[in-house]
């Protein structure tokens, strides 16, 4: 679904990414890990060519991202990305976050789309505050609310920032619950967090990346209890 | 007392100053407008063009630019009257002041809510109409109404060119009954007045904006 | 008479003009700066009467255009008994109209230091006026710089009103060259225009640069 070919970036003299191969399969749900700096957020958003890349190729789907000729909005359409910071538009209603993306981009009309939206807010467990303004409501809640907003598009491909990073420890788990509800339902989900509880039970493979590079690839249960190299070794000797 | 017998020339001053305010606001704020756009342009010409501008305007004093149009279009051929050259000469001048508060406004807006609009897969037009300048608008309320303080202010320099504002009907006051405290007093207090109130209406919506 | 021979002619003449505006500016941006400061710091004290006189001073000169000040100082207040020439009415009221707008920018800055600061430095046993001069006032002046030297390009400006009531400056040495000699106005105007930008530009870019190296220490 999504491939990605030595692919290098450069943020001045900084050498971000390093020569980055990664293919994620149909229905996978890979989940990156590393130390923070390690580049893992930047990966992401140059999937969507949120950030250009320098040299390499990005394919997803049927979409050759790093193609300067290709029309990238509408290949955005096709990907779903959730933030750290939720980036909810906080001059409109919980409900009409969920629907702008339907009926500008999407056109459609605006039935349609408030009965997907309000399924989903339903789904995701927010039904009651549709009328809501981003400013009303919890973290955890606005995240939900961004779940939703992503999903509206439907598409090929979700992405998540740290999704939980910015919440309060007591809403991490309802978010992560409607994540993990997510991946069993055969998406294709590129993951960033350092929920390693979230990574172990929902993952089909954990990558680690550490200073711009793949280090290790492995199943869950493989890297967790068997790390291969040192410095993934020193990373999990940190972080459990 | 001398200003009750000039009370309908004050009055007339009066709307004269507001009305050539409110015009040169409407103009100067269509002109930022596009100005502010054009500053977040990346295309450089554009940009330059729109900075050589602003520049030029906010290190020159406004009676210059007042005298270059007022004096510079009849040298050219070309005849206004004193109210559309006080609105050009004005429109000119907020224009550039007024193309920095867009800009700043613009600039204002998180950069996690371009990221969004983007990844919902919007074009840079919808992403502005609908998420980035209605929320740049209310940012950019306070500083705009405290440009039009400014620019009421400004008209003052309007009765060089003998448009009969505020200033002028001072000086008509004063000129016809040599009493020099009742005409500009009146006049500093009508002024006072009309930006006394768009002050405290400021103030009210820089309080609104701090509870949201 | 083309573009050459006018320039060549006016231009010694605007650079006298050009001396005078920088006379009026130096004198009324420094007076401004004193009062500016005297006026934050009274709007902000604890005296009631000292906050509402502030208050009133910087209502009345933020509220009112400043060629109305100036014909009210130059041509009311010889009723009251105050008779001031062309120079010291225009230098005065431009620093108490300045004086006003720096005011506010003093009192904002006063304002925009946390609490915590006075709370920490009373801690350490300072009296108040140990607290404002060792920590207060640096953190302020550091604030201020910037819409300071914006305020004072705005005073620069301001001067060439202060040719309306006679004094002659680098903008009425101009009105008077393009009225007696006739020539296009434009150039003449031109030319004022560039003495003008000439001196307010640097003071912007300056100010700029100012407010970029701030915000790097912090």
């Amino acid at each position: 679904m999504v491939e990605i070919k030595n692919l290098n970036k450069w943020f001045g003299k900084n050498h971000i990414l390093k020569n980055i191969n990664l293919d994620v399969n149909k229905g996978e749900v890979v989940v990156m890990l590393g130390p923070s700096g390690s580049g893992k957020s930047t990966l992401l958003r140059c999937i969507n060519r949120l950030e250009p890349v320098n040299s390499g190729e990005i394919r997803v789907g049927d979409d050759l991202i790093t193609d300067p000729k290709i029309n990238i909005f509408e290949a955005r359409k096709k990907i779903g990305v959730v933030f750290q910071h939720f980036n909810l538009f906080p001059h409109l209603s919980v409900l009409k976050n969920v629907t702008i993306g339907c009926t500008e981009v999407l056109k459609m009309s605006t039935e349609k789309a408030d009965k997907i939206a309000k399924q989903l807010l339903e789904r995701v467990g927010i039904g009651e505050k549709i009328s809501s303004y981003p400013s009303e409501i919890s973290g955890g809640q606005k995240q939900r609310v961004a779940i939703a907003r992503a999903l509206a598009m439907q598409p090929e491909v979700m992405m998540f920032d740290e999704p939980t990073s910015a919440l309060d420890p007591e809403m991490i788990e309802e978010v992560l619950n409607v994540i993990k509800d997510l991946a069993k339902e055969d998406r294709t989900m590129i993951l960033v967090t350092h929920e390693i509880g979230f990574a172990r039970e929902a993952a089909d493979r954990t990558i680690f990346i550490d200073s711009g590079e793949i280090i290790e690839q492995a199943s869950p249960k493989e890297f967790f209890s068997n790390p291969k190299t040192a410095r993934a070794q020193a990373f999990l000797n940190k972080v459990l | 007392m001398i200003v009750k017998q000039y009370l309908p020339v004050f009055r007339q001053a009066f709307f004269n100053t507001l009305g050539v305010s409110a015009v040169s606001l409407i103009f100067a704020f269509i002109v930022g407008l596009i100005g502010g756009l054009c500053k977040i342009s990346k295309n450089k010409i554009i940009h330059s063009i729109v900075s050589i501008y602003v520049n030029a305007i906010r290190s020159t004093p406004l009676l210059a630019q007042l005298y270059l149009v007022f004096f510079g279009f009849p040298y050219l051929g070309i005849k206004f009257s004193p109210f559309v050259t006080g609105v050009i000469a004005l429109t000119l001048n907020s224009g550039a002041y007024i193309t920095e508060i867009v800009r700043s406004g613009i600039e204002a807006v998180p950069k996690g809510q371009t990221e969004a609009s983007l990844s919902l897969g919007m074009n840079y037009f919808t992403m502005m109409r609908r998420i980035i300048l209605p929320q740049a608008f209310v940012i950019i309320i306070p500083p705009l109404v405290g440009q039009s303080v400014v620019l009421i202010k400004d008209t003052c320099l309007l009765s060089i060119i003998a448009y009969t504002e505020l200033t002028r009907a001072a000086e008509i006051v004063v000129a016809n009954s040599f009493a020099p405290t009742e005409g500009y007093i009146t006049s500093a207090l009508l002024y006072l007045t009309l930006c006394f109130v768009l002050m405290q209406f400021s103030r009210y919506l820089e309080k609104r904006q701090k509870k949201a | 008479m083309n573009i050459i021979e006018i320039s060549q002619h006016s231009i010694p003449f605007l650079v006298k003009g050009l001396g005078v505006t920088a006379y009026l500016s130096l004198i009324s941006g420094v007076l401004a700066v004193i009062i500016g400061v005297i006026g934050g710091i009274g709007r902000g004290s604890k005296i009631y009467i000292i906050r509402i006189f502030s208050s009133i001073y910087v209502t009345v000169f933020r509220g009112t255009p400043f060629l109305i000040q100036l014909y009210v100082v130059y041509f009311v207040l010889p009723s009251f008994g105050i008779t001031l020439n062309v120079l010291q009415a225009g230098i005065g009221t431009l620093a108490f109209n300045s004086g006003a707008y720096i005011s506010e920018i003093v009192r904002a800055g006063i304002e925009a230091i946390p609490k915590e600061q006075t709370e920490a430095a009373l801690s350490l046993g300072m009296t108040p006026f140990q607290k404002m001069k060792l920590i207060i006032m640096p953190q302020v002046v550091r604030i201020i710089i910037p819409p300071l030297v914006g305020q004072l390009i705005l005073l620069v400006k301001d001067t060439s009103v202060i040719s309306l009531i006679g004094i002659f400056d680098l903008i009425k040495v101009g009105r008077e060259l393009a009225i007696a000699s006739g020539d296009n106005p434009l150039i003449i105007y031109g030319w004022v225009a560039i003495f003008y930008f000439v001196i307010c530009y640097p003071l912007y870019v300056f100010s700029i640069r100012i407010e970029q190296r701030l915000k790097l220490r912090y």
